[in-house]
Formats: structure tokens, C-alpha cells, sequence
């Protein structure tokens, strides 16, 4: 409406010509036909997965008076309800995105319904980890045959849970690669929608949803030789940080970069970390065996990872260091070297200090050179995180304390009033 | 044409794998029911903090360690094969363990290691994976605090009748005195 509105009043002071007018009105004419209807779907989605679940609960009240072959009906039912639309919406309606969806959502849901009803007909002992493998490769075909997005969603919640709750509680890692096996399985479909739909919201979930399951799946690596975890986490903080900076994603906004931001906040969480003295204590005491650490998923996960960020920079060379330097995606080699420094001397907590003061630094100069007050502020909190984390383990008076604080958060209000000032001098 | 045939023989194979997966759950679960050997597994007092679970009702057993003969290194979460032997009051107790699946026997349980003691003698708690009875959701908290109340005081002969073949058990119910826990629920709700 309010476009219509802005059109008239560019004809009538003569800016745009009738024939401008026409033609604009027309273009979004076509754009909203194409576009679905994006509340009927959020609806049909949302009303597909309550059913499904609804239906999960009424069967899974687990009905006393009813014999054990009737239960059994009952729990396939939904998963031969869902496979009905499914096989219908394919037939069907194959190009109605919503039916799609929705159909496939309520059929995914089905499948965990029935391998559970049936798991508690039979009192078979619940070993969740079997149950979601068993689940989510059911399911897999779905997201390929469906042209499903919700349901890669899904699949990737789903390996999530898979790999944490079996990779954190048992000492065998088996299960991180066949999540990395699982998680290559949904990759094609990521590419799909990036060349279909690029600035679509699934897509926009699917680039949260893949760094954050990536981000909890790599812990579970570990083996005894945790040390090398930090290196890996650093090295792909910055794979991220590289990835969101390519081409593609410098055009989306901030929030829908989830590459840019868990990269940015992780290497600067992961430094603060590390600027404590314990980490490196303790990596100092460790008995390190070179034949054990050669052997150790954690070092070759380490290698592939910091090779795959080495290649990206270089990929990348002139946007990582035109038209501003950005040290967030080089970050991992300094402290790759600082963590080589740690294993025999002290001196890496130095440098890690250093490290993460010059992020700082040139973050500010960044934000400052690119006018752009979020990165500036971003950069005058890594700073700010920095003091107090120094401040936290010195032995420092609390008017010392107070009046650094004090200063802290005068600087961050005089530099915003000084850009903001800045910026308005500028458009005058 | 040619793609839309390939993406209709994918999604019926789909369609049967998702069916075939369950029934063979439920098929195996019925083998083991109707040609299984049936044991009474004692259930052990239960502990106080254990928390009401919703659903079902959860089990502790009694006679779930066994003293090793001879010395061997044992894995906790590992494989193993476990026979059963009736005591003299008819409840099962464990009669081998073994890593290899046992020749000439079909009441075998394949499970794993609960906890392992290398102290001699050499002890290994086996996990007893029939832990759950599921029951309709109003009886269940009832259920359970009956089993919790009854099997606690230790007066009364609380026991799971469970069926065993070929490394698979199916949990049947759970008696107190001889009669049902469904039923003994039930009652009291009624």
C-alpha cells in the first residue's frame, strides 16, 4: 500500500514518469504472485507438525484396555497416513511447496512415532542413540524425494542429538564419523537451495543450523588428547569467519550470516578463554608422547581442519586483507604457533594477550575506517573483555578496579558520540 | 518422465523400509514372547532417589553381578553373552558370561558390561536391558509407587517375568506376590 502510495507522489512531483510507474507496479505485481504464500505456509507447517504430534500422544498414552496386535495397528498408523499424503502430494501436487513440507514434516515425526510406540508396546529398553540412527536414516530419503527443507532441519537437530549423546558419554568416537557421514548426506540438498532459493528463510536456517550442529559435533572427538580440540575450534572459528566473508554471504544481512557472527564470537570467546593461565598450566604438565599425539583423531582433525581455513585465506587472500584487514581470519595461525610456544614455555599466555589486543585493535580501526558502529563496538568489547579478565585474576585494589571500569565505559560513550557525530557531519 | 520414474521407485522403497523396520521390531519381540524361555528375575529394593519416570515403571535387579572364575580383561560397555540357571527358589541367576556368543544354547542374553571390578575376585555387574515396563500413563505413577513401596520393605517377592532367546528378552510383567503389577494398579486406581 505504501508503495502505491510513494509511486503516485514520485508521478505527481515528477521524478518518475507514468510509463516508470506502470512498469514498477508490474514487476511487483508478478514478484508477489511468485512469491508463496509465506503465513499459509508457516500455518500448514505448524498445523502438519501439531497433528503429528497430537497423534503421537493420544497412541502413546499407551491404552491398557487395548491388546498388544491393536497397539501395534495403532502406532503404524500415522506412518501409513503420512506416506498416503506424501504419495499423494507427489503425484499430485509436487510443485505446491507448502503440501511438500508439510507432508513430509508430519511423515518424518510419524516414523520416530511408530519405532517408539512400538519400542513401548514391547518394553524395549530405550537406547536413544540406536533409536535416532535408525530414525534419521528412515528418513533421509525424504528430504531428497520431498524436496524437503523442514525435514533436513530436522535431520540435522537429529545427528546433533545423535552425536552428543552418544559422543559425550562413551569413549568410542565411531559415532562422530558417522555424523560427519550423515552430515555430507544433507549437503547436497544445502546446495540445492542455495542455487534454487538463495535468499530464502530456510536457507537462512540451514546457514545457523549447519555451523551450530558442526560446532557441538566436533567435541566429541575427543579422546584423551583434549588439548588439540582448542586448536581445531580456532581453526574452524576462522574457516566460518572466511566462509561467511565470501561473495554470497557479504550480500546477506548480519543476522542471517551465521557463519560470520559464530565465527567472529567464538575466536574471541575462545581467545578470552585462553588468556587464563590454567589452560596453559596444564598443557605444560601434560606428558606429551609424539606417537600418541600422532595417532590421536583430535591432531589429525586439528590438521584437516587448519589446512581446509589455510586454503580459504589464500582463496581469499584479497578480502582478507583488502579493503580492511581482517584479523579474525588469520587468527588461528598465531595461535596455532602460540600453542607450539605453550607446550614447553610460559610465554604463550603473553602472546595470547597480544593476540587478542591486536584483534581488538584492528576490529576498532575496522569499524572505524568502514563507518560502521556495531564492529567498532565490537571491537571496544573485546577490549573491554580483555581488561576485565585481567582484572579478574590481579590482585588489584577495588577503587583501581572501579576507576578502570569507570574509564572502560566512559571510552565506549565518548567513541560512540564521536562516531555517531562523525557519521551525521558526514551526510550533512 | 524419466526422473519422475526413478523418484517414484525411490520413494516406494522408502515407503517399504519405513514399514519393514518396525514390523521386523514387532516380529522379533513376538518370536521371543511366543518361543522364548521364560525366567522370574528378583528385583532389588528400589532406591529412594530414583525418580518417577512418567510412563513406565523402572526396575532395579537383584542378582544382575557375577564373581568371575578365572582371570580376564573386561571392557565396561562391552559386548557380552550371559546364560541363565534357575537358584533353588526358582529365580534366575547368572550361570556364564562369556565375549563369544555360546554354542548349543538358545536363552542367552546378548548385553553389556554395566561395571567391571579387576579387584579379585574379579566381579562384573551385567546390564539388565529390561528395565522398563510400560504402562497406560494414569496407572503408571501409581504403579511405581506401589512396586517402590512393596519391593523396598523387602517382605514381599517382587519379581519380572521375562522371556529370553537368542540374545533378545522381552519384559512381560512385573509381579508382586504373584499378582500382576497392572492388575494390583488398576485396583487402586479404580
Amino acid at each position: 500500500m505504501s508503495l502505491q502510495k510513494d509511486i503516485s507522489e514520485l508521478v505527481e512531483s515528477q521524478i518518475i514518469s507514468q510509463e516508470t510507474a506502470d512498469r514498477i507496479n508490474e514487476y511487483y505485481k508478478i514478484k508477489r504472485e511468485d512469491e508463496p504464500n509465506r503465513l499459509f505456509m508457516a500455518f500448514g507447517l505448524l498445523g502438519a507438525i501439531l497433528v503429528g504430534l497430537g497423534i503421537i500422544l493420544i497412541i502413546g498414552h499407551n491404552w491398557d484396555n487395548l491388546s498388544k496386535e491393536v497397539k501395534s495397528i495403532c502406532s503404524f498408523l500415522p506412518l501409513i497416513i503420512g506416506q498416503i499424503f506424501c504419495g499423494y502430494v507427489l503425484l499430485e501436487k509436487n510443485r505446491n511447496k507448502t503440501w511438500r513440507e508439510g507432508t513430509a514434516a508430519f511423515l518424518f515425526l510419524s516414523v520416530a512415532a511408530c519405532l517408539a510406540l512400538i519400542g513401548q508396546i514391547y518394553n524395549i529398553p530405550s537406547d536413544l542413540s540406536s533409536f535416532l540412527l535408525t530414525w534419521l536414516l528412515l528418513c533421509l530419503p525424504l528430504i531428497y524425494i520431498m524436496h524437503s527443507s523442514l525435514s533436513s532441519l530436522f535431520f540435522i537437530l537429529g545427528i546433533t542429538i545423535y552425536v552428543t549423546q552418544t559422543g559425550f558419554t562413551s569413549n568410542d568416537n565411531s559415532s562422530s564419523w558417522i555424523y560427519l557421514l550423515l552430515l555430507f548426506a544433507v549437503l547436497p540438498h544445502y546446495y540445492q537451495l542455495y542455487r534454487r532459493s538463495p535468499n530464502g528463510n530456510f536457507i537462512i536456517f540451514h546457514h545457523w543450523a549447519i555451523p551450530i550442529s558442526i560446532l557441538f559435533a566436533l567435541g566429541t572427538i575427543s579422546s584423551g588428547h583434549e588439548e588439540w580440540l582448542w586448536v581445531s575450534y580456532s581453526s574452524l572459528f576462522a574457516l566460518f569467519y572466511i566462509i561467511g566473508n565470501s561473495d554470497y554471504f557479504v550480500e546477506q544481512k548480519s543476522r542471517n550470516n551465521g557463519y560470520l557472527i559464530l565465527g567472529a564470537l567464538g575466536t574471541v570467546i575462545l581467545l578470552l578463554i585462553l588468556s587464563f593461565d590454567w589452560f596453559w598450566t596444564d598443557l605444560r604438565k601434560a606428558n606429551i608422547l609424539l606417537n600418541e599425539i600422532m595417532t590421536s583423531p583430535e591432531f589429525w582433525m586439528s590438521a584437516v581442519i587448519t589446512v581446509l581455513s589455510l586454503s580459504l585465506v589464500m582463496a581469499y587472500r584479497r578480502r582478507v586483507f583488502h579493503p580492511q584487514f581482517k584479523p579474525l581470519a588469520i587468527s588461528f595461525i598465531p595461535l596455532f604457533i602460540t600453542f607450539i610456544v605453550g607446550m614447553f614455555s610460559s610465554l604463550s599466555i603473553v602472546l595470547i594477550n597480544i593476540i587478542l589486543f591486536a584483534i581488538g585493535v584492528f576490529i576498532i580501526r575496522e569499524g572505524t575506517k568502514m563507518r560502521h558502529l556495531p564492529w567498532l563496538n565490537f571491537g571496544m568489547l573485546i577490549i573491554a573483555a580483555l581488561v576485565t579478565c585481567r582484572f579478574l585474576d590481579s590482585n588489584l585494589s577495588f577503587i583501581l578496579r572501579g576507576l578502570v571500569f569507570v574509564g572502560v565505559g566512559l571510552g565506549f560513550f565518548v567513541v560512540n558520540y564521536w562516531m555517531i557525530k562523525t557519521y551525521k557531519a558526514h551526510e550533512n | 518422465m524419466k526422473t519422475k520414474t526413478v523418484l517414484y521407485i525411490f520413494f516406494t522403497l522408502m515407503v517399504v523400509s519405513q514399514l519393514y523396520v518396525p514390523s521386523k521390531m514387532v516380529w522379533q519381540q513376538e518370536s521371543v514372547i511366543h518361543s522364548g524361555t521364560v525366567f522370574k528375575f528378583r528385583t532389588a529394593p528400589v532406591d529412594p532417589v530414583d525418580v518417577f519416570r512418567g510412563r513406565y515403571v523402572a526396575l532395579n535387579y537383584a542378582d544382575n553381578q557375577y564373581e568371575m572364575s578365572e582371570k580376564r580383561e573386561w571392557r565396561n560397555g562391552e559386548t557380552i553373552y550371559v546364560v541363565f540357571k534357575k537358584d533353588d527358589f526358582g529365580y534366575a541367576i547368572i550361570d556364564s558370561i562369556s565375549k563369544e556368543r555360546p554354542a548349543n544354547v538358545d536363552d542367552y542374553l546378548k548385553t553389556t558390561v554395566d561395571y567391571f571390578t579387576s579387584e579379585i575376585p574379579q566381579t562384573i555387574t551385567v546390564v539388565f536391558p529390561f528395565d522398563r515396563l510400560y504402562m497406560e500413563e494414569s496407572k503408571a505413577q501409581n504403579a511405581e509407587e506401589i512396586y517402590r513401596r512393596e519391593g523396598s520393605k523387602g517382605e514381599k517377592e517382587t519379581y519380572g517375568l521375562v522371556s529370553i532367546k537368542e540374545g533378545r528378552a522381552v519384559l512381560l510383567d512385573v509381579f508382586i506376590d504373584n499378582i500382576s503389577i497392572r492388575e494390583i494398579a488398576g485396583r487402586t486406581v479404580n
